[in-house]
C-alpha cells in the first residue's frame, strides 16, 4: 500500500530528481580551488543523503545481493556447497511453481476487480452533496487501517461454522458452508476479505480525483444531453485516467505481493488452495526448512515484480 | 422543493446504510468482544455487554507485554526514519550534483521492494548478524521499508518553500546546516508529521517480517503474539476477539484522527 501512496505523493510532470530550477546563495563556491569545492560537495551529499543510504543498503542493498549469491548455494547441516542454478532448476521444474503462479493471479484478478468496482461505487455516492460525509469518511477508512491480523481474526470469525456469514445464509437458503477449510470455496473467501480491506484506499484516491474535475465540464456535458452513465464513461473517467492508472498499477503489484490476510487466514491451505508465490516462499522456508529454495524463490519473486513495476514508474515519469 | 429535499435525504440514508454495512465485519468483532466467552449465542437480545473478555486479556496473556513489543519496534521505526528522510530530502531538494537522479531513481527503486520477497534474504543476514530478536533492528528494517515515501513526501514540501528562503538566511550568515534547522524545517513540519503518522501505521501492521526476524516468544510484536494465541486458545473466541480490537486501535485512532490531513498532504499532487 505504502509505494501506492509514495507514488501518488509524488507531483506528476516531474522528474525523479525534481530539481528546483534555480540556485540559492548557499550555493556558492566559497574561497579555494576547484579541488577544494569538490571535496565539499561530495562532504555535502554524503551529509545529507548518506545516513538515508546507509539504512537502505544495510536493510535492503546488502540482503538482497547477498540473498542472490546464496541462491547458488545447498545449505545443509550448516555446509553450503556450491550447486549453480540447481535450486532455480527444482523451482522451475515443480508443478506447484505454475500451480502457485496461477493462484496470484486468481487473487490478484479477484481482488483487483472488487476493490477498483466497490471503490468506484463508494467514490460516486461520496461525491454526490451529502452532509453526513465528513463523519462517515473516517469511518469508510477503517478497514484500510486495520492490521492484517485484525482482518483475518475478524474474518475468520464471520466465515466459522457458526458464524455470521454462515447464521445469514441458514436464515435465508438453509446452508452453512465450511468456508475457509473448503479447497474450492476458501479462495474465493480470502478474495472478499481482501476486497474490503482494499477498497477504502481506491474510494479515497478515486474520490480525490472526481472532486478535482470541474462542474462546468460535467454541466457542459449534461447540457449536450449525455445522462448519467454517459457522463461517468466520457467526462469523468477520462478525466481521472491518470489517477485511475498509477493507483491500478501499483495497486496490482502490491495485491500481488499480499501476505498477511491470505497466510493469518489459510497459511495457504487447505491442500494449497491458496498457495500464492509468497505464501509458497514463506512455507518452503518456515515450514519445509529448505532455506536454500526459498532464497532462490525470492529472486524469482524479486525479478517479476521489478521486470513489472520498473516500465510503469517510467510510464509514471512520461507522464 | 419537497421532491429535492426528500431526494437528499434519500442520498444522506444510503450513505449512512452503505458505511454502516462496510463496517459490519469490523463492527461484529467489537460488538462480540464485549459479550462475555459464548461469541456464538445466536441472538442479541440476551446481549449484555461485558468486560470480562478485555480483563482476561489485560491480566492473563502476554499481549500487553507484546504491545510494549510493538511500540518500541514502530517507536524506533519514526526516530529512525524521520531524520534520516528529512536530510536526505533536503539533499534532493536543494543539493546539486552528478549522479543525484541516479541515487534518487534508487530511492524509488528501493519502495518497489516487496516485504514478501525480501524476508528471506532478511532472515539469513540476520543469521549471519545474529540479530534476531532484536527490536531496534526490526524497527531499522520498518524504517527502511518506509524511507521512499517519507523521502518523497518531505522533498515535495521542500520543493515548495522558495529559494529566496534560503537565500536570506545565508545573506544573515547562516550556513547550510544553520538554515536547514532554523529557517527550512519548521516549514516542512506538516510532512514530517504525515509521514510519521504512515511509518507508524505501515510499521503496525507488519506480520511478516516481525513473524520471521523475532524468533523468541518474549520478543514477539502485538500481531505475532496475536496470532500465536489464536493457534493455542482456538475456542477462546471472546479473548480472541478482544486481543484483535486493542491490537486495532492504536492504527484506527491515529487515521481517524488525522485522516483529513493525510488525504489533503498525500492527494495533494495529483489532481488531474
Amino acid at each position: 500500500m505504502s509505494s501506492v501512496v509514495a507514488e501518488l505523493g509524488r507531483p506528476p510532470k516531474q522528474g525523479p530528481a525534481g530539481a528546483p530550477p534555480s540556485r540559492s546563495e548557499l550555493d556558492r563556491t566559497p574561497r579555494g580551488g576547484r579541488g577544494r569545492g569538490r571535496w565539499r560537495a561530495l562532504g555535502a551529499v554524503a551529509t545529507w543523503i548518506g545516513p538515508s543510504y546507509l539504512v537502505l543498503l544495510a536493510v535492503m542493498g546488502f540482503p538482497a545481493a547477498w540473498n542472490v549469491a546464496i541462491s547458488f548455494f545447498q545449505v545443509s547441516y550448516g555446509s553450503n556447497r556450491f550447486i549453480g542454478l540447481a535450486n532455480y532448476g527444482q523451482i522451475l521444474s515443480s508443478g506447484q511453481f505454475y500451480s502457485s503462479l496461477w493462484l496470484t493471479l486468481y487473487w490478484t484478478a479477484g481482488v483487483f476487480v472488487g476493490q477498483f468496482l466497490l471503490g468506484l461505487a463508494l467514490a460516486l455516492l461520496f461525491n454526490r452533496r451529502m452532509r453526513i460525509a465528513r463523519y462517515l469518511k473516517p469511518l469508510l477508512i477503517i478497514p484500510w487501517a486495520l492490521p492484517g491480523i485484525v482482518t483475518a481474526t475478524s474474518w475468520t470469525f464471520l466465515y466459522s461454522q457458526d458464524g455470521l456469514v454462515n447464521q445469514v445464509l441458514g436464515a435465508l437458503f438453509g446452508i452453512a458452508p465450511t468456508w475457509l477449510s473448503s479447497p474450492t470455496l476458501a479462495m474465493p473467501a480470502v478474495i472478499i476479505a481482501g476486497i474490503w480491506k482494499g477498497a477504502p484506499f481506491y474510494f479515497l484516491m478515486i474520490l480525490a480525483g472526481l472532486q478535482s474535475i470541474p462542474k462546468e465540464l460535467v454541466e457542459a456535458a449534461q447540457v449536450d444531453g449525455a445522462n448519467r452513465l454517459r457522463v461517468l464513461v466520457s467526462v469523468e473517467m477520462p478525466y481521472i485516467s491518470n489517477i485511475l492508472a498509477v493507483t491500478s498499477v501499483l495497486g496490482l503489484i502490491w495485491t500481488a505481493n499480499y501476505f498477511d490476510g491470505i497466510y493469518l487466514m489459510t497459511q495457504g491451505g487447505p491442500i494449497n488452495a491458496t498457495l500464492t508465490l509468497p505464501i509458497w516462499i514463506y512455507n518452503t522456508a518456515f515450514s519445509d526448512f529448505n532455506i536454500s529454495e526459498a532464497s532462490a524463490l525470492s529472486v524469482i519473486l524479486l525479478l517479476i515484480v521489478l521486470a513489472l513495476s520498473v516500465p510503469a514508474l517510467r510510464q509514471r515519469r512520461r507522464a | 422543493m419537497t421532491l429535492s429535499k426528500l431526494r437528499q435525504l434519500g442520498v444522506e440514508v444510503t450513505g449512512a446504510v452503505v458505511a454502516l454495512v462496510m463496517l459490519v465485519p469490523f463492527l461484529w468483532t467489537v460488538i462480540e468482544s464485549f459479550h462475555g466467552s459464548d461469541v456464538f449465542a445466536p441472538t442479541l437480545s440476551v446481549f449484555r455487554p461485558t468486560l470480562s473478555n478485555y480483563r482476561y486479556v489485560l491480566l492473563h496473556t502476554q499481549i500487553p507485554k507484546e504491545f510494549l513489543n510493538s511500540l518500541v519496534a514502530c517507536a524506533t521505526a519514526v526516530m529512525i526514519g524521520m531524520p534520516v528522510s528529512c536530510l536526505a530530502a533536503y539533499g534532493y531538494s536543494r543539493l546539486h550534483f552528478r549522479g543525484k537522479a541516479v541515487l534518487f531513481y534508487g530511492v524509488l527503486v528501493s519502495q518497489l521492494l516487496p516485504a514478501t520477497a525480501m524476508v528471506i534474504p532478511l532472515y539469513r543476514v540476520w543469521s549471519l548478524a545474529h540479530a534476531f530478536n532484536n527490536l531496534v533492528a526490526l524497527g531499522a528494517v520498518y524504517a527502511a521499508f518506509n524511507m521512499a515515501l517519507a523521502v518523497l513526501l518531505i522533498r515535495n514540501f521542500f520543493d515548495n518553500i522558495p529559494l529566496a528562503l534560503d537565500d536570506a538566511a545565508a545573506i544573515d550568515g547562516c550556513s547550510r546546516g544553520q538554515a536547514f534547522w532554523y529557517v527550512l524545517r519548521p516549514l516542512v513540519t506538516p510532512a514530517v508529521a504525515a509521514s510519521a503518522v504512515f511509518v507508524f501505521v505501515n510499521a503496525w501492521q507488519d506480520y511478516l517480517l516481525s513473524s520471521s526476524l523475532v524468533t523468541n516468544s518474549g520478543d514477539f510484536t502485538v500481531n505475532v503474539g496475536l496470532y500465536a494465541f489464536e493457534g493455542a486458545f482456538t475456542t477462546n473466541w471472546g479473548a480472541i476477539l478482544a486481543s484483535a480490537v486493542l491490537v486495532s486501535v492504536p492504527t484506527v485512532v491515529t487515521f481517524a484522527l488525522a485522516q483529513r490531513y493525510l488525504v489533503r498532504v498525500v492527494s495533494g499532487g495529483v489532481k488531474g
